[in-house]
């Protein structure tokens, strides 16, 4: 045999090998086809019913049931219909699920490599008479999974997302109550400030630690990114308030308070009733990226509907470092904005304040967004000399400085700093929206409920969802810079308007 | 796949009528049955993956193909590319930007000629862009170009891949794949033939009249030049494969995360990816394949080990994935201060003994040294056809597995003769 | 030829900087201040890449890291350790020498001898491997780190010096003044002592120089250690500036118009260094400003489009077309001269 022969055969092998291989591959023809979410929904809860044990729809006066909750997922083929897409790369698997998946549509059949041993599949069956995907909900757990840049973006310590996100379910524990007899428990991921690795971070919540929800803390690219791998998935997606472009129209995303669009005109509002915007020049600097040109064009235009002006209006480099940093504020600085709203990250914001104060510029900063109005924000860019004192931000929660106002149980429970007064608040707005369905607790139904919830914490501003409305804020709270003190305070809460 | 190398190799030494030693059919017997249970071992290990560990081993192919494209650079042509991060990234938004905003597949649906389009632009705008670069190299020599790549990547990364209709900016650009390949198992699998496929063509290119005269340009291009090569031809088409290679694993990365953006493409990725190909071996196949793999997997497999992974994440509260920037470098060191020719030297006598030579430890092998390999290896290609003693030792020269009868240029620690490069910059900027 | 080059070179600035001045009411162009006060840090460390170069022939990937290094050593110092600031500096620029000799002798005493391209990945690992470490150590959290001389006043007036309608921070002077001061003892250093001789004549040709009796590896030493120090320098003196102290931030802000600069100077020159430097950081921060201020075409909504936002990035566009003209056109640079 010479060389020549010797190398095609070997060459021959190997593509035998990778062809057995390729024809291993389960799942792959295994398409599951499902109804398209974006349809309305016929069946709306009517007003004073609510779910009893049996998940069934009840009157909550006389106890009669008016729909019984097969009907009542029936009714809703809105969300019903799980793992359309990826076939085998959905958890799929849960054994409950195909149950009762002749009536409701959906659930997940599961691909062949991945049925089978999935958390709570089995136990669920029984009780689950709706069918529904219950996947990362057994009769005494609830698994979500939470995703934030804790690198990448802004100063946060992360042993308080470690400490934070587990505060309020901990404390609820102690305090014996549990959501229809269960507990939560948390998966945390860090996604570093980027969308690719947001749904890396994502597919492995759903599909190793096989969670019932995602939940989106901060950072709108991540949360677009990581939202429509979700809906590509069936898994619910909530998240803070941020861009609506590419999240309206998603079957299971909700925004948790205000988008950055829905805030700009408050923004407006604020700065042209309260900080005399109306005579002063105005501008927005704000990172290049579709997730943020909503809330660029809602501000503006509400600012000149409001007779304000925007002198200067520049999208930037999500990759802009120190020299651009210089740049901007000394355009800033020779264009003479005196209010300037500013939607990047927060280590390109301390960044800019740092530019500006370098020569002696100190414009007032606004804007919408947690991540800006950080304690350790206010830490790093006050350090150099109060560069961002006077800020305004609008904040979905108060500031650390004020949480006893709002809750005293926070600091009892053993908060320490802002990130895990945050995860507390988005926590205790979970409680109650994973209360909503009761008992039979599943993604269809907990959407479902969703689309009708009505939610007040005391802590995060009010909202209320409709099936053609997930944004369901409609007021944020105040907070300003104290550089004295290094930290935030809250000047206003629930304001919806100045 | 490091098993599809394997398996290639075999024939790359086979002894021929140049009175060489060559293994008794037990000896072939043993080393078939070492080289299967290697293969299998590894077939066994990757086979039964799904989800996140089929995602991985997608990772670190995907990195071994950008080592392979790397190595044409470095290893073969003996320069220095620090912007590889820009030719990965333009194959990845170029396929991504074909799917999503040409062909419109969306999550729910996406076509396999849509794909494999996508797929081929982007090996088609990779190749361009990297052959623009290399005329340019053709003008700026040795170390100068190494800035230049670098400055390139940086302005890729700040400039190209932020133009917001083509990348979608910081929100990035949806990459979808077909539903044939949905499953990140599938996708394994799609990954590993196309490393296969690659590695067969880097193995025919270096053995073929081409490979051989892009060595001999690296050799010496006035010496290549006398023997009638082309060198710009070579120079600019060695360039165009390395870019073409970036390009596929562009696409590859991008679909792989379903999602691609800028900020993928970090200059330390770039800087870690040259790394990779020294501490797997430059101008060594079968090492750079094996070096860029375990840089992708290191965190994954530190997460497997028990111990470590606890020590790691709740004594030192760290992410493995941030001890690769500490390793990787650290190994690249090693590499260069005391390991000398990486991954692949050290694994040679095993390489060595299955491509059917004496089992020795001894870095060259039984052999005792050639000379004249580069006046050889360009007699081998005038008679390309014909001559198998030359051609065998043509291709031995460059083939992954180390090979001891490697005298020639092609052998050299790709370093050694990039040394002669500067020399001629330091001449011609006199 | 050389004061052909110096004098064109002048003029063209001076006509870049009244020209871009045109359209801005209040004297000049408050960008060409800007400019100038990036490039003095550019130029600080192009150079240490010159001395680097010119005593071993390879481009030192590691040299911007000195400076975060440092920076972050006289972070520790002041606020974990309590010291007062002079001695912060002092404990950050010895600890960073003597991590440069370190480094000398286990990674690069070992390659002297090796190819320029083995000695660069060198360079190029060490670089990674330092923020690596930092990242293990300090965490990505962005830390703040004061300015030697504060930026504003006990009552909050900024100081610092009034340039044409624009504030440069007294650090930003600092940076400045020693940049100049330093350019002028290396220059001094490199023409007239033996010293600097023996350095140069080590770069050359180190056989004959060991022949006369230069120990090769003290050269070697020398530069490694006089790198570090001017690094550690940069990076002390930058990033107070820019509020921000994240590992790796003087490797991904100054390195590459850093090496622009050192190009664009010639690689060998001193002086070319300098004015190198300066010139990228205008250079830089005029592109900057004309991408903001410049409009082409109108976008959808009918508002002129300004050109920043038909080429982002459009300043490392410009540093990257720079460096391939050099290269391309006068590879000894501006004021280079192959030793």
């Amino acid at each position: 045999m010479n060389r020549r022969q010797l190398q095609l055969l070997s060459l021959l092998a190997l593509f035998l090998v990778f062809a057995a291989a390729c024809g291993q591959k389960p799942g792959v023809s295994e398409k599951i086809e499902g109804i398209s979410g974006g349809g309305t929904s016929q069946a709306v809860l009517p007003a004073g019913t609510q779910f009893d044990d049996q998940g069934n729809v009840i009157d909550s006066q006389t106890g009669e049931i008016i729909a019984t909750a097969d009907e009542f997922a029936a009714s809703n083929p809105d969300f019903a219909s799980g793992g359309t897409t990826s076939g085998g790369t959905t958890t799929g698997g849960t054994t409950g699920g195909t149950t009762g998946g002749g009536e409701t549509g959906g659930g997940e059949t599961g691909g062949g490599e991945t049925g089978g041993g999935e958390t709570g599949g089995g136990e669920t069956g029984s009780s689950n008479r709706t069918g529904g995907d219950t996947t990362g909900v057994t009769d005494d757990v609830i698994k979500i999974g939470i995703h934030a840049p804790i690198t990448g973006a802004a100063p946060v310590p992360s042993q308080s997302f470690d400490k934070g996100k587990d505060l309020y379910w901990n404390w609820l524990e102690s305090q014996d109550i549990t959501i229809s007899g269960r507990r939560v428990e948390v998966v945390f991921r860090n996604d570093n400030y980027n969308p690719s690795q947001a749904v890396t971070a994502c597919r492995e919540m759903v599909e190793d630690e096989h969670v019932f929800l995602l939940i989106g803390a901060a950072g709108a690219d991540q949360i677009l990114a990581c939202a429509r791998y979700a809906a590509s998935v069936g898994v619910p997606y909530l998240s803070g308030g941020v861009t609506q472009n590419g999240l309206e129209g998603l079957p299971g995303y909700f925004a948790l308070w205000m988008s950055y669009a829905q805030q700009g005109p408050l923004l407006a509002d604020y700065l042209v009733t309260k900080a005399g915007a109306g005579n002063e020049k105005n501008g927005m600097i704000y990172f290049n990226s579709p997730a943020f040109t909503d809330a660029n064009s809602e501000w503006v235009d509400a600012m000149r509907k409001k007779g304000a002006s925007v002198d200067y209006n520049r999208a930037i480099s999500k990759n802009s470092g120190t020299a651009d940093a210089q740049t901007y504020a000394t355009d800033l600085r020779t264009a003479g904005i005196e209010n300037v709203y500013v939607l990047t990250s927060p280590t390109f914001f301390i960044q800019l304040a740092q530019a500006a104060q370098n020569q002696g510029y100190h414009p007032h900063y606004v804007g919408v967004g947690l991540s800006m109005a950080l304690d350790t924000v206010a830490n790093v860019a006050c350090k150099n000399n109060a560069s961002i004192n006077g800020a305004h931000f609008l904040n979905p929660y108060p500031s650390y400085f004020d949480s006893n106002k709002f809750d005293t149980n926070f600091r009892k429970a053993g908060g320490t700093d802002d990130i895990m007064f945050g995860l507390w608040s988005v926590s205790k707005v979970l409680h109650k929206l994973l209360s909503l369905p009761g008992k039979d607790l599943s993604r269809e139904r907990f959407v479902y409920a969703m689309e009708r919830a009505k939610v007040e914490t005391g802590i995060v501003p009010p909202t209320s969802y409709s099936t053609s409305n997930h944004f369901g804020g409609s007021s944020m709270h105040l907070n300003r810079a104290d550089c004295a003190n290094n930290r935030w305070v809250t000047e206003q809460s629930f304001v919806s308007d100045f | 796949m490091s098993a599809g190398a394997e398996t290639l190799q075999a024939p790359v030494a086979t002894p021929d009528a140049s009175g060489r030693w060559r293994p008794s059919t037990q000896g072939w017997v043993a080393r078939g049955l070492v080289a299967t249970i290697l293969v299998g071992l590894l077939l066994l290990w990757i086979l039964p993956s799904k989800n996140l560990a089929a995602d991985r081993i997608s990772n670190a192919v995907i990195f071994a193909i950008i080592g392979l494209s790397l190595n044409i650079v470095m290893g073969y042509t003996g320069q220095v590319s620090l912007g590889h991060h820009a030719f990965v990234g333009i194959g990845a938004f170029a396929s991504a930007y074909y799917v999503t905003e040409k062909a419109h597949c969306t999550e729910a649906s996406c076509s396999m000629p849509a794909f494999f389009t996508g797929v081929f632009i982007a090996i088609a705008i990779g190749a361009i862009s990297a052959g623009i670069l290399g005329l340019i190299a053709l003008r700026i020599k040795g170390l100068y170009l190494a800035l230049i790549t670098l400055t390139y990547g940086f302005v890729a990364v700040n400039s190209i891949f932020e133009i917001q209709f083509l990348t979608r900016g910081g929100s990035g650009m949806p990459a979808p794949r077909p539903e044939e390949f949905a499953s990140d198992r599938s996708y394994m699998f799609l990954c590993i033939a196309i490393l296969g496929l690659l590695l067969f063509i880097d193995w025919r290119l270096v053995s073929s009249k081409v490979g051989r005269a892009i060595l001999a340009v690296k050799h010496s291009e006035s010496v290549a030049a006398t023997y009638a090569v082309n060198v710009t031809n070579y120079k600019v088409f060695a360039f165009m494969l390395s870019g073409a290679f970036a390009g596929l694993a562009g696409a590859l990365f991008a679909h792989r995360r379903t999602i691609v953006v800028g900020v993928d493409f970090t200059f330390q990725i770039a800087l870690l990816w040259v790394l990779m190909v020294v501490v797997g071996g430059l101008g060594k196949r079968l090492g750079v394949v094996i070096g860029s793999m375990f840089f992708a997997l290191f965190p994954f497999l530190v997460t497997k080990i028990g111990p470590l992974d606890h020590f790691i994440r709740n004594t030192m509260e760290r992410d493995p994935d941030e001890f690769t920037l500490v390793m990787g470098p650290l190994l690249a060191l090693l590499t260069l201060v005391q390991f000398k020719g990486g991954i692949a030297e050290q694994i040679s006598p095993i390489t060595r003994w299955l491509s059917g030579q004496r089992f020795s430890m001894h870095p060259e092998g039984h052999k005792p040294k050639e000379p004249g390999g580069l006046k050889k290896k360009l007699r081998g290609k005038e008679n390309t056809g014909s001559a198998t003693a030359a051609n065998a030792a043509a291709s031995s020269a460059s083939s992954p597995s180390g090979n001891p009868d490697t005298s020639g240029a092609g052998a050299e620690p790709a370093a050694e003769s990039s040394g002669s490069i500067e020399a001629k910059l330091r001449k011609g900027v006199k | 030829m050389r004061t052909g080059i110096v004098t064109g070179v002048l003029a063209a600035l001076i006509a870049i900087v009244l020209l871009a001045g045109q359209n801005v009411e209040s004297g000049p162009n408050p960008f060409v201040v800007v400019g100038i006060v990036n490039g003095a840090v550019f130029g600080l460390v192009a150079l240490g890449l010159v001395i680097v170069y010119k005593g071993t022939r390879v481009f030192n990937f590691a040299q911007a890291e000195f400076g975060t290094i440092a920076a972050y050593l006289l972070f520790v110092s002041l606020e974990k350790w309590d010291l007062p600031y002079a001695a912060g500096v002092v404990v950050a620029l010895v600890l960073t020498v003597v991590l440069g000799l370190g480094m000398e002798r286990i990674f690069i005493r070992p390659l002297l001898n090796a190819p320029r391209v083995t000695l660069l990945v060198g360079t190029i690992a060490m670089s990674l491997l330092a923020i690596g470490l930092e990242i293990l150590i300090f965490k990505i959290e962005p830390e703040n780190l004061r300015p030697i001389i504060s930026s504003a006043k006990a009552n909050g007036d900024p100081a610092g010096l009034k340039i044409f309608d624009s504030i440069v921070s007294p650090q930003s002077l600092l940076t400045i003044g020693v940049l100049v001061a330093l350019g002028i003892i290396l220059a001094y250093f490199f023409s007239r002592t033996d010293l600097g001789l023996a350095v140069l004549a080590t770069s050359q040709d180190a056989f004959a120089t060991r022949v006369v009796g230069i120990g090769v590896e003290r050269m070697s030493m020398f530069i490694w250690g006089s790198a570090a120090f001017f690094g550690a320098v940069a990076g002390i003196l930058f990033v107070p500036t820019i509020g921000l102290l994240v590992p790796g931030v003087m490797t991904s802000n100054v390195l590459i118009p850093a090496f622009a600069g050192a190009v664009l100077g010639g690689m060998t020159s001193l002086p070319g260094a300098f004015v190198g430097g300066i010139v990228i950081g205008l250079v830089q921060a005029l592109a900057a400003w004309a991408g903001g201020h410049y409009t082409f075409g109108v976008d959808q909504a009918g508002v002129p489009e300004i050109i920043g936002s038909i080429i982002p990035g459009i300043e490392q566009v410009t540093v990257l077309l720079v460096l391939l003209v050099v290269l391309l056109a006068r590879p000894q640079g501006l004021l280079g001269r192959e030793t």
